[in-house]
């Protein structure tokens, strides 16, 4: 049977209904049977003594049935039978009870209605014998009084009871269930925010959730081995690669100094920068490991957006105008996250950087704060030639440089501010709102 | 100014090197391959300033460092480590040390470093009122800034931009001292905010006649005349 279709929830209810229901037919069956079978022996009885009184194909004497129904009447296992003799005309010529109705020949059942003595239910078996005689055995269908208030207490009390039962240790089960997955949720929930070092709970007893918890933060241990491998290989080549390149940057600084031909200083300058750039690049790979590690997370503290964008839209206003652009902080509204200052600042200036970079002299350049609900968000959007949208996921890569423009830079500047974004637990967004690029950072504000 | 400067680094041949380069510039260097054997160099000598490494056998770098400290040894100490993470820097300077660098680090950028912390130390201790450098002078409580007697009007970046310059004038400042103590930037932006920074200071501080008393070291960074 194909289980997996169905949610937990509808496979708990389906139960519990199919729970109820058997436990009613279950209640049902007992009642109906019990009532059959007491109905059935009762008629076998009543029908025995009214042949004993009467036996079929015998002539009556009327006198003798008289007395033999007054001496039945006074035996004391006969206490809870009705025997009435009844002549033509309704008269009672002997018994021990009254009928207030007429009965058919036959069986009937009789109840409380038919004010019989003694009786709240039964069965009444009427025979007509040879001259004009009617004799009339009824008997108790109820072994007490009230038995079916006492059955349904009995139900009651005995279904019921499981019923209880069955639906406490299912909420129990259901809670217990649900908080362990609860936690290992919440595991998962810290983890893809960056923070490695969490592990399930494990209680200790030994259950299949000790164990799959267990086997969980196994697979955690391995996963962050592997991550701190590979990240230990990147940061050493960037330690590795970087010592030859200081090493070079100070000769080529050096020669530059000394350097006695303009064309040549000019060469030198040049490699002088491209061994700048590497070292850059080099230094953004470490920041980037560093960010992703989480680590910076614990010196986190509220920073206003508004404030710190304003700031840096000041500082980088200058160095704007210098390279020709127009930038601009067009809105702000206070926006307080917790976070780390230096870091949204590398992202505000990194943000602000690239659009300088990335677009040609004249361009203007616009910054916004603004809070959503829960969220504020920073844009950055220029005039610029933009990305197209197939090569937007692209930018946000490592070393996901877009082929178009020659612009410089390390194509990390995208990866460092979508690091910076992830660790605040927000995202980086790029879209283009008719003419070049807008790129929006929705971070949450708690 | 030739320093006499005390290289405690366990791996021989990067000591070496960096005495080399510390030669280079005229400094003095002695070298201590542990941090017992640095404790013991260091109440004998008489050191202008320490290159710590961070990561050493027997005695760490930052133990040492406490060690240095609790003997009530002022000398400034520069921690040159591998370790370049924000937090690991803060224990660094929490340690006690005057800066934290990052290996692999430019000669130049090294001795730049190594001289403005012999000079912070050279500072009379209090901060006084005003601050002077040839024909210019600042006010690091009023937020004012003079040129022979002139009043300069700087907008806030650049008045801590120049007070930096005269604090240290006379040796240089490179651009990542500047965006650190500047801009409390912990990275460097890829773009030249630094030297847009100082040509507007520069402007401003010609304005009113006279040369420019900033010179630059291409590649390494600006330094004030005294």
């Amino acid at each position: 049977m194909r289980l997996s279709g169905f949610s937990l929830r509808r496979l708990t209810l389906a139960f519990l209904s199919l729970l109820l229901l058997s436990t009613v037919a279950t209640g049902v069956g007992i009642y109906s049977v019990t009532v059959r079978t007491i109905r059935q022996l009762v008629d076998t009885r009543i029908r025995q003594i009214s042949v004993t009184l009467a036996p079929d194909g015998e002539p009556h004497d009327r006198a003798e049935l008289i007395r033999r129904i007054a001496e039945m009447n006074r035996q004391r296992d006969t206490g809870d039978l009705g025997i009435i003799l009844v002549a033509p005309g309704h008269r009672q010529l002997a018994g021990n009870v009254r009928l207030s109705r007429d009965l058919p020949p036959g069986l009937a059942s009789v109840d409380l209605g038919d004010n019989i003595k003694g009786l709240s239910k039964g069965r009444a078996l009427v025979r007509d014998l040879p001259d004009g005689l009617r004799l009339i055995v009824v008997a108790e269908t109820e072994p007490f009084d009230q038995y079916d208030r006492a059955r349904i207490r009995i139900y009651m009390g005995g279904f019921g009871s499981i019923l209880a039962i069955v639906l406490g240790g299912l909420i129990l089960f259901s809670r217990m269930v649900s908080r362990r997955i609860t936690a290992m949720r919440d595991t998962v929930a810290t983890i893809i925010e960056g923070d490695m070092s969490q592990r399930v709970p494990v209680t200790g007893d030994g259950s299949e959730f000790d164990l799959q918890a267990a086997a969980f933060n196994r697979m955690l241990d391995r996963i962050q081995v592997l991550m701190a491998e590979i990240s230990n290989v990147s940061n050493d080549i960037s330690h590795e690669l970087r010592t030859p390149l200081t090493r070079l940057r100070g000769r080529l600084a050096l020669l530059h100094k000394q350097a006695e031909s303009d064309g040549a200083r000019e060469g030198i300058g040049a490699a002088l920068e491209d061994a700048d750039d590497l070292l850059g690049m080099f230094t953004a790979i470490l920041r980037i490991s560093e960010i992703e590690s989480g680590e910076r997370r614990r010196g986190f503290a509220p920073v206003d957006l508004a404030e710190l964008a304003s700031e840096i839209v000041a500082m980088m206003e200058p160095v704007a105008e210098d390279s020709g652009h127009d930038l601009t902080l067009v809105n702000w509204t206070p926006a307080t996250i917790i976070g780390d200052r230096k870091l949204l600042a590398q992202l505000l200036l990194n943000l602000v950087e690239n659009a300088l970079r990335h677009t040609p002299p004249g361009t203007a350049i616009a910054a916004t704060v603004t809070r959503t609900g829960g969220h504020a968000e920073i844009t950055v959007t220029d005039t610029g030639p933009g990305i197209p949208p197939a090569q937007r996921a692209v930018a946000l890569r490592r070393f996901g440089r877009l082929g178009h423009g020659g612009a410089a830079g390390h194509g990390l500047g995208l990866a460092l501010v979508d690091a910076i974004a992830r660790l605040h637990g927000g995202e980086v967004r790029l879209d283009s709102p008719g003419q070049g690029l807008r790129i929006s950072i929705i971070l949450p504000m708690e | 100014m030739s320093l006499n400067i005390l290289i405690v680094e366990d791996d021989a041949e990067l000591a070496e090197t960096l005495a080399a380069q510390m030669a280079d510039f005229d400094h003095d260097t002695t070298i201590a391959g542990n941090g017992h054997k640095a404790l013991a160099t260091i109440v004998n000598g008489a050191f202008d300033a320490v290159i710590l490494d961070r990561v050493m056998p027997l005695m760490d770098g930052l133990t040492f460092l406490q060690h240095v400290r609790q003997a009530n040894i002022n000398v400034p100490v520069l921690i040159l480590t591998a370790f370049g993470k924000a937090s690991q820097k803060v224990e660094g300077l929490e340690a006690g040390a005057d800066d934290y660098v990052v290996k692999p680090i430019d000669p130049l950028e090294l001795n730049a470093r190594l001289h403005a912390l012999v000079r912070a130390r050279q500072w009379s201790g209090k901060e006084s009122d005003t601050m002077r450098a040839g024909d210019i002078m600042v006010s690091p409580t009023k937020f004012r800034a003079w040129r022979n007697d002139i009043a300069i009007d700087l907008p806030g970046t650049e008045f801590k931009l120049l007070l930096e310059l005269v604090r240290h004038a006379g040796s240089v400042l490179t651009r990542p001292m500047l965006l650190e103590r500047v801009w409390n930037y912990d990275f460097e932006p890829t773009t030249n905010i630094v030297d847009t920074y100082i040509k507007r200071l520069r402007k401003k501080l010609t304005e009113g006649g006279g040369d420019d008393p900033i010179s630059t070291l291409r590649g390494v960074g600006y330094m004030l005349r005294k």
